[in-house]
Formats: C-alpha cells, sequence, structure tokens
C-alpha cells in the first residue's frame, strides 16, 4: 500500500504536476485505508464518484493547490447527491438537492470528496458516542474516546485516511476532538466561513473548520474554505491571506494566559505541558502573563441558555413531512410529530431539545435567553479589552486527556464540563486554534488553544507555526 | 428544585416529543438542576443592546435574486400527490 | 334587550395580513407570484431543507416603511427579526420568521368618517413576516402547496378601540384605499392578499370583556356583519348570566352567523427569541428621506386639494376610485389649468376609450398632447364639442396632434357672425316670436346654427352673437 496521504499537500501537489502520481491513485489508497480501518470514521463513502472524478481529472491541468487532493467531509455539511444524515435516524436516506456554499468552493478546487465523517447526532456531543452509526474510536487508544462532534473527521486525519478534512464548531467540536486525537484544528471568526449548507445546530455559534496535521495546510484550507456569502448573513469579507505570517519570528508577542485555564479543573499532565510552553515562549521572546476575563465563568450556563434554546428551534423543522424519516405509527397529525421525532431522534438530542424548549418557553425567554444575549456582549468585550493589551490568549483546549468510552454517557450537563475551555471562545465569535504540542505518558495527546481577536487568525498561525516548527516537548 | 409533572409535559407538548414516565422523571430533576445552576447567573446586570449575533454586520440582504426552480426539491417528501405534498389533517381547522 | 344592550360597550380590534407584491419573497430570492402550478415557486430555503439559512428582501423592508409612513407610524430605526416556535403542517420550518418587540412601525393612526364626524383609529403596530404555505383539506388528509410559503406580509394591527361595525368597515376601506394607493398590494381579499381578523369584546365597565376572535372573514362587508353578530352573541349570553371564553370563531357567510372553531388553549407559547440568522436593519434618517420622497400622494390629500379647485364629489370619487384616471392626474395635474373640466374629460372620454379599447388610460395618448388639449379647452381656443373631436383623431385615427388640430380646425374655418345673420336673415317668424317673448324660438335660432355649423360652433359664443345681433333688430 502506498502512503502519500501522509505528506503535505504541497508535496503531494508537487508529485501531481510532476505526474509522478495521478489523482486516481490518492484515491484508491484512501479507500484501502479506510476499508481496513475499524475506527468507523465514516459513515458514506463516496466511492463511485470519486473515482469518477479522479479519472476525469487526469486529462486536466494541475491547475491549483488542491486539485485532487482527497478530502473528508463533516456529515451535517450538505452534499448534492451524496447522502448527508448529520448521524441521525432522522436524516438516515436524506439525498440533498444542493451543495453547502463550502462544497461549492471545494469542488471548484477540483478536490476529491472522499466520503462524510462520523459524528456525534446533529452535532450534540463531544464524545463522538451520539451517533447512529455508532462511536468512531481514537487511533492513539481504541477504548479512549476520540472527542466530538467532529469525531469521524479529527480520526480521518489523525488515521492518515485522508490528508484534510472539514469539521464544524459550536461548542469546540473542532478543537476538542482535534486535541484529543493529536492534529490541528481551526474554528475561524464567526462569519468567516459561510453556514450555508451546514446543518444548522445553534446559529449564533457555529462555524465550520479546517482539520489537518501541520499547520501551513490548516492555513491553506481555511483560505480556500472562506469568504463572503450572501446566502449567510451573518458571513464577512475576508481577503485575507491565512498563510501570511507563518514563518514570522514571534520575539516582542505578548500572550495572556486566563487564569480561568489553570485551575483546579485542569488535570496534572495538561497543566505541565502548558507550563512547557511558556517556558519555550519567554526563551523566545515572548511576554507571558496571567490574566483575568471578567464574566468567563458564566460561559457555561450561557452556553447552554443559547446553544440549546437556538437549537431546540433549529431542530424543530425535521417532523417527517418534507424530507426524513416518518414513522409509520401514527393516528392523526400530532401522532405524526410526537412518533416521527420521538422515533427518528436519539436520546442526547431529545435532551437538548427538551432543555432548549424550557429555557425559551413563556417567562423564561425573557428571563434567561435574553439576559444571556446581554451578558454575552459582557464576555464579548471582556475579551475585547484583553486584546487591547496582549497579541493572543493561550491555554489548554481541554481539561484533561482521552477518557474512556462510555464514561459520561447521558448526563448532558456533565459533559458541557468537557467543554469548559473552548465554549467562551463561539460565545465571543473569536478565532481559536487547537495545536498538538505533545502527548502524555499514555500516548494520549494534548492541544494548546490559542484564541486571537476577532478576524486576526494570521496571529494564530504565525505562533501555532512557530511553536510546531520549534517546540520539541515530546511530540 | 425539581420541576412539575405537569411543566415537563407542556415543554414534551411543545417540542414535540414523546416521553416516558421514568424519562418525565428525569426531567423534572435535570431541568431544575439546571435552572438553579443558571439562576447564579441573573444577579449580574446585564447592559445595552442584546447580542443576536457575534459579528458587527448590519443591513445585509442580497442585492440579486437568483431563483432557478429545482424539480429535485420534493424528491425527498414521502408522501405527494400530484404537484402536492401530502399530509395529515390537523383536527380542528 | 334595550336598556340592557345600551349598558355594555363593545371593544373591536381589527388584524390585517396583507401580501406585499415585492418582487421576491421575503427571506428567499424565490419569484413572488400568484398562481402558478403548486410547488413550482420553491426553493430549498421555502421548503425549510436542512442546511438552509434565510436572506433578506430590502424591497420587502421599503414597502414596510412605506406602509408605515402612510399610516403616520413611528418608525423603529433599530429592528431585527424573531422567531415565532409553532409546529404546522403549512410551516416549513415550524417557526415563522416575524417580529415581535421591534415591529417597523408603531402607534400610528387613521382617521375615517363616520356620520359626519371624524374618528381616528388608532394602529398598535405593523410589522414584516412570512407567508405560509396553501392548504387544501380533503376528506382525512392535507395538501400543501408552498408556492405562497416565504411571501412577505405585513401584518397592521389597531389598538382594541373601535367601538362599532360602522367604524371598523370604515377603517378597513381607508387601509385598503391607502395600500393600494402606495402599489405595495393588490389587497384582494378574494385572493387573500388582504386578510382580516376581528377580535371582539363586550363590558359594562374600563375593564375589558373576554374577547373572542373571528377569523378567515371573506370580505369587508362580512366583518361588518360579524362583528355586529358577535356583539349580540356575546351580551344575550352575558345577561343570561353565562360565562363567555375566550374562542376562536369563523364566519358563516349563509346565515352571517359566527360559529365556534375551537377554544384558545391557555399558554399558546410561541416561544419567542431574535432570529439569530438575521442582523440588525439599521433604517438610517437618509433611507427614511429616500422613501418619503418615492409616497404618492394619499387618497384623503388628494380629495381635499380637488374639494379646494372646486370639483365636485361625485367627480373626486370616480376619479379616486379609478386607479388609472387617477394616476394619469396625478401626473399632469400641476400643469393643468382648469382641473373641472380636465378631469371630466379624464373620467367621461378617456375612461370611454379605455374601455372601449381595453387600454389603460395612460397608454391612449401623449400627456402632453392632453395637456395641450385640455390647457386649450380652459382657455376656450376650442369648444368641448371640438375637444372630443380632437381626442378622436389622436386616440384612434392615431394623428399626431398637429395633424388632429389642423383637420378639425379645418372643419371650424366658419364664421359664426356670418352664419347666425344668414340664419337669421331665413327666419323672421322665428325672430317675431323672440320678440314676442316665446324662449323656444331662440333655441329654435341656435339649433339651426348648431345644424349648420353641424354641432361643431361653441354654443356659449353662438348664443352671445345670437343675442347680440337680435338686440338690434
Amino acid at each position: 500500500m502506498t502512503n502519500y496521504l501522509t505528506l503535505s499537500i504541497e508535496e503531494i501537489n508537487k508529485l501531481l504536476i510532476n505526474q509522478k502520481i495521478k489523482p486516481i491513485d490518492l484515491v484508491n489508497e484512501a479507500f484501502e485505508k479506510i476499508e481496513k480501518s475499524d475506527l468507523n470514521a465514516f459513515i458514506t463513502l463516496n466511492k463511485e464518484e470519486a473515482v469518477k472524478l479522479a479519472k476525469e481529472l487526469e486529462n486536466q491541468p494541475v491547475d491549483n493547490l488542491f486539485f485532487g487532493i482527497p478530502i473528508a467531509i463533516k456529515d451535517n455539511i450538505v452534499t448534492k447527491g451524496l447522502l448527508t444524515t448529520a448521524a441521525s435516524k432522522m436524516l438516515a436516506d436524506f439525498n440533498p438537492p444542493y451543495d453547502a456554499t463550502v462544497i461549492k468552493k471545494i469542488k471548484e478546487a477540483k478536490m476529491i470528496i472522499i466520503g462524510k465523517t462520523n459524528m456525534d447526532e446533529f452535532a450534540m456531543g463531544s464524545t463522538g458516542e451520539t451517533s447512529y452509526y455508532g462511536p468512531t474510536l481514537n487511533p492513539y487508544n481504541k477504548s479512549k474516546i476520540p472527542g466530538g462532534s467532529s469525531s469521524g473527521s479529527a480520526v480521518a486525519v489523525s488515521a492518515n485516511l485522508v490528508p484534510l478534512a472539514i469539521g464544524s464548531d459550536t461548542g469546540g467540536s473542532v478543537r476538542q476532538p482535534s486535541a484529543l486525537t493529536g492534529i490541528v484544528g481551526m474554528k475561524p471568526t464567526y462569519g468567516r466561513v459561510s453556514r450555508y449548507g451546514l446543518i444548522a445546530f445553534a446559529s449564533s455559534l457555529d462555524q465550520i473548520g479546517p482539520m489537518t496535521k501541520t499547520v501551513t495546510e490548516n492555513a491553506q484550507l481555511l483560505n480556500l474554505i472562506s469568504g463572503k456569502d450572501t446566502k449567510d448573513l451573518n458571513s464577512i469579507n475576508t481577503n485575507d491571506d491565512f498563510t501570511k505570517k507563518i514563518g514570522c519570528d514571534i520575539k516582542g508577542m505578548k500572550i495572556a494566559i486566563p487564569d480561568f485555564y489553570m485551575g483546579d479543573v485542569t488535570a496534572p499532565v495538561i497543566k505541565e505541558k502548558i507550563l512547557e510552553i511558556i517556558e519555550f515562549l519567554k526563551n523566545n521572546g515572548v511576554v507571558v502573563e496571567s490574566v483575568k476575563i471578567p464574566f468567563i465563568e458564566h460561559s457555561i450556563h450561557l452556553y447552554q441558555v443559547i446553544a440549546l434554546g437556538e437549537a431546540s428551534s433549529n431542530l424543530a423543522r425535521f417532523d417527517g413531512i418534507r424530507y426524513g424519516y416518518l414513522s409509520d405509527n401514527y393516528n392523526d397529525l400530532n401522532g405524526l410529530y410526537e412518533n416521527t421525532r420521538s422515533e427518528g431522534f436519539g436520546d442526547e438530542v431529545k435532551r437538548r431539545i427538551m432543555i432548549g424548549s424550557y429555557i425559551l418557553s413563556s417567562e423564561n425567554a425573557d428571563k434567561y435567553y435574553y439576559r444571556a444575549l446581554k451578558i454575552r456582549n459582557l464576555i464579548k468585550k471582556s475579551f475585547e479589552n484583553i486584546f487591547n493589551n496582549y497579541d493572543l490568549i493561550i491555554g489548554p483546549t481541554t481539561t484533561d486527556v482521552a477518557y474512556d468510552l462510555g464514561l459520561f454517557q447521558n448526563d448532558t450537563i456533565k459533559g458541557f464540563y468537557d467543554d469548559i475551555f473552548v465554549t467562551p471562545v463561539n460565545l465571543a465569535g473569536l478565532p481559536a486554534l487547537s495545536l498538538p504540542v505533545g502527548k502524555s505518558l499514555d500516548n494520549l495527546p494534548i492541544g494548546l488553544q490559542i484564541i486571537s481577536k476577532a478576524m486576526d487568525e494570521v496571529t494564530i498561525y504565525q505562533l501555532a507555526s512557530y511553536i510546531e516548527q520549534n517546540f520539541n516537548g515530546g511530540k | 428544585m425539581k420541576l412539575s409533572e405537569e411543566q415537563v409535559k407542556h415543554i414534551a407538548k411543545l417540542a414535540k416529543i414523546k416521553l416516558k414516565d421514568n424519562e418525565i422523571t428525569m426531567y423534572q430533576v435535570t431541568l431544575g438542576k439546571l435552572m438553579a445552576e443558571i439562576d447564579q447567573v441573573e444577579d449580574i446586570v446585564g447592559e445595552g443592546d442584546i447580542l443576536i449575533s457575534p459579528t458587527n454586520n448590519d443591513n445585509q440582504w442580497f442585492t440579486e435574486a437568483n431563483f432557478q426552480p429545482n424539480e429535485a426539491l420534493l424528491e425527498n417528501a414521502p408522501h405527494t400527490k400530484g404537484n402536492y405534498i401530502e399530509v395529515e389533517r390537523v383536527l380542528n381547522d | 334587550m334595550g336598556v340592557n344592550n345600551m349598558t355594555y360597550i363593545p371593544t373591536i380590534g381589527i388584524e390585517v395580513h396583507v401580501e406585499l407584491n415585492t418582487q421576491n419573497k421575503a427571506f428567499s430570492p424565490t419569484i413572488n407570484k400568484y398562481g402558478d402550478a403548486a410547488n413550482t415557486l420553491v426553493n430549498e430555503i421555502d421548503l425549510g431543507l436542512p442546511g438552509t439559512l434565510p436572506t433578506l428582501n430590502k424591497e420587502m423592508i421599503d414597502f414596510g416603511i412605506k406602509a408605515a409612513m402612510a399610516l403616520n407610524c413611528k418608525i423603529n430605526q433599530k429592528m431585527y427579526f424573531e422567531r415565532k416556535n409553532y409546529f404546522y403542517p403549512d410551516n416549513s420550518k415550524n417557526f415563522q420568521i416575524t417580529q415581535g418587540k421591534t415591529p417597523i412601525g408603531y402607534d400610528g393612526y387613521i382617521t375615517v368618517e363616520v356620520d359626519n364626524q371624524l374618528v381616528k383609529v388608532e394602529i398598535e403596530r405593523i410589522h414584516l413576516e412570512e407567508d405560509t404555505a396553501k392548504s387544501i383539506h380533503e376528506q382525512d388528509k392535507t395538501y400543501l402547496d408552498f408556492n405562497r410559503a416565504g411571501v412577505p406580509l405585513i401584518e397592521i394591527v389597531t389598538k382594541p378601540m373601535i367601538t362599532n361595525s360602522e367604524i371598523a368597515i370604515k377603517y378597513l376601506e381607508k387601509l385598503k384605499e391607502i395600500l393600494l394607493y402606495l402599489g405595495v398590494s393588490d389587497v384582494k381579499m378574494e385572493e387573500g392578499s388582504m386578510r382580516c381578523d376581528a377580535n371582539i369584546s363586550v363590558s359594562k365597565n374600563d375593564k375589558l370583556g373576554i374577547k373572542t376572535e373571528v377569523k378567515n372573514i371573506g370580505s369587508i362587508k362580512n366583518v361588518g356583519l360579524a362583528i355586529d353578530y358577535e356583539i349580540e352573541r356575546q351580551i344575550n349570553l352575558l345577561n343570561n348570566n353565562e360565562v363567555l371564553v375566550e374562542e376562536t370563531r369563523r364566519f358563516n357567510d349563509s346565515n352571517n352567523q359566527t360559529i365556534r372553531m375551537r377554544i384558545k388553549e391557555t399558554g399558546n407559547d410561541y416561544r419567542y427569541f431574535p432570529e439569530p440568522d438575521i442582523p440588525y436593519v439599521n433604517i438610517s434618517d437618509e433611507w427614511l428621506s429616500e422613501i418619503k420622497a418615492t409616497l404618492p400622494m394619499l387618497p384623503d390629500d388628494i380629495r381635499l386639494e380637488l374639494a379646494n379647485k372646486q370639483v365636485n364629489n361625485n367627480n373626486i370619487e370616480a376619479l379616486i376610485g379609478d386607479i388609472d384616471a387617477l394616476y394619469f392626474y396625478l401626473a399632469i395635474k400641476n400643469r393643468i389649468i382648469n382641473p373641472v373640466s380636465a378631469i371630466n374629460l379624464i373620467i367621461t372620454d378617456l375612461k370611454a376609450y379605455s374601455n372601449n379599447l381595453n387600454k389603460k388610460i395612460i397608454n391612449l395618448l401623449q400627456l402632453e398632447d392632453f395637456i395641450e388639449i385640455a390647457n386649450d379647452l380652459a382657455n376656450k381656443v376650442y369648444s368641448k364639442q371640438m375637444v372630443k373631436r380632437l381626442l378622436e383623431e389622436i386616440i384612434i385615427n392615431k394623428l399626431d396632434i398637429t395633424d388632429a388640430k389642423a383637420m378639425v380646425n379645418q372643419k371650424e374655418s366658419f364664421n359664426i357672425e356670418e352664419i347666425v345673420v344668414n340664419i337669421l336673415n331665413n327666419n323672421f317668424e322665428a325672430i317675431n316670436d323672440y320678440k314676442a317673448g316665446k324662449d323656444r324660438a331662440l333655441k329654435y335660432l341656435m339649433g339651426q346654427v348648431m345644424k349648420e355649423t353641424k354641432g361643431v360652433a361653441d354654443a356659449v359664443e353662438v348664443q352671445k352673437v345670437m343675442l347680440d345681433k337680435l338686440s338690434k333688430l
């Protein structure tokens, strides 16, 4: 079996240009590896179309960096003609009649979509275990969670089944599985990447993000998928080249570490690694200081109120009438709704819909939801104040390394505490990246989170690349 | 703090989700716990505008309307009759 | 009956939904049209497919601002949309995008005249929202057509302060007239582009009574009938010491009664929250000025202006009642010397041509030409009869105005004085009759002159000359 997919996309691109390999070689390698893999990273494979496209591309000039490169897509991003299930029984047979905007960009660049990756159902979860199609396994240790909800995308890249993938991040769903599987995952500034075609979980928090092995590839993929889209009114204009500052020196940077990130909830193994990094940065001319971020400790509650409130509304459309799963067990319209939704949705999804519905009901909306929106504004401002004095914020991505499968099922609220470091970023709409910086003694990956002010992914990539190239803390 | 059975059943009705008896009890506790935690946040006075979404965008609308009819749109509907989508009738309209 | 009725005061509130005739739907780029084959004017957004997001139609906001201004509302210059969450098959996302806390317009009014008194009907709010799909019920199934799903609506809600059906009817008629004139909707109740619901309650004191909502009323007249029936029904029940419940009823037009549809469920919990997918809309003062500049003159202002110009009531109403005629008049009004005669020409002669040729008035002839002719009439350069001939040459025979005038003038190259003298010389008996006081003789002589000129001479002029000559005989 060949091993081209472990190379960087620049290297693969050179091989294609020099005709040392053809796109079909990459496609065949991907499917061979996937078929041999027991990690359950994919829900649907796009074999026929991928092979067909690879053959067509043979006669075309290699006109851009991504030409012919295989990519995996999280299964909550709509792909025309290719089943899109959101890992739910509710959409098990859903064949979309349109492409998400990011998919259009990926197709325009002549990338080859290998398949749709496994995930927590409707992106609700952070362990990969709520999927209708069974859990995805962590390639570093198959008894541990890979993280979620972009579990399949993270694992597909981590296990070198594909060189690149895209996932979605609402409360850490790109960064957390990236940290637990040792890859680079970026959640861009809210609005950077069009959400048109991303099956909505929480509209004001969701973002699509690139998941790759290296920082440079991550920035390159972000270049490809970002851009203003009139179909997503919250998307923003972007003319950045995210690779711009990769390779630049970091001397003179000022970096903040929030106390919040280094308290008792953080496992010692993680703390140790962060302290090593701080040492490394200081030795490289960077100022690193502790800061307090007002209101950040309320993120978990705010996140629940806002995310679940929005989700309960976003998931109301699933009733089997216009598409999707329809129960065969009803006598009247009300029965149709209740049975379809109760049979079609998994337990975690139902739990979140219930919580979200409760939060928005009667006086609760004014009491909790509107208040949450105001406090959210305060958190955003808290971060902005930090960035008036610092270039970046760093800290751990997760509170611990990957834990055992089966540990935290059915306890929705406890699950949110796993994401305590990542959710504030979504609330504030800021960009953040998780960078693999080492392993625990059990060889489980540890991720460093780097956060910047809005629209400043370029600086994140600058620091991330520097650490990636120069920090040798047991990678 | 626990919710009443009626409160939970009311939510289930709003969400169109059928609950088993043990689930009702579970929600009484879970929702109660959640609200108790969130109540802690209540004392913060939030000032100013509500943040609908974290961008500074305003006045966004389409300038060119691109409409393409697409026959594939109805293909996912489980029950159709002619051009129409068929569904059970609502009881009292 | 009588005494008890007197002590009950009815309170009525009217809710109107109006479909805006924008090019596209409210939150999707789909074409906004009525009457196409089912489910052909839909895209993935209208069907609520997974992953879709609303976009925003600026034209809908422009129309909303126009309507709010015409209804004397204050405008919410920083507004956002909200989701109203409920499950229903005609609701493709199971939530409707609407406005709650920031309606585009609020605290407005329309003034109507009832029994020679001016009544100010207060408007609580007007807000923008999207329409639902159309449902056709057949036996135990419902058939859904999403062509209408997402069509933009404005909802106009009065304050609960209307006290009788007459005011309600006048309000609706005026509202319809204004919206039609703004050009924001074709307000046809028969086609569903204007829908009215009425909320009615009665009370003996300041506290509002239990209200009934009456829906699906097919015409403005029926709104009045429904209100009258409801008031009486409620009073009867209360007089019999029965307890009213809040309910929704529909109007039965075969017996003019209302029938219960359902009792209002307590806790109609719509869980409103701000629509996160649509950013704030900030309506600047410039934007407002731009819209204000496009507002056409509203019917009541036109009525006032025309009355001040001595146009009689019948003609005013005839003009206002005909949009085609009115727009034509508005286009020329600043250059017309005599509105009375010009309007007469429009609503009689031009209207007749318009009907016969099945053409809009504006397409019958050039504005410039009509202005010239109307002013010629006002200046007595041409008589009424000559003007009629001119119009015929221009509209039917398609002559240009110079040729038409030449044609008509040819037939006019006669000397009134000459003809009068001629007639008098041949009618001594009539002259004697006239001198003897028989008015009929004058008429006869006039008739002879008109006959001679084939009816084209200016009668007033002829009479002047005739009387002058007769006085010298």
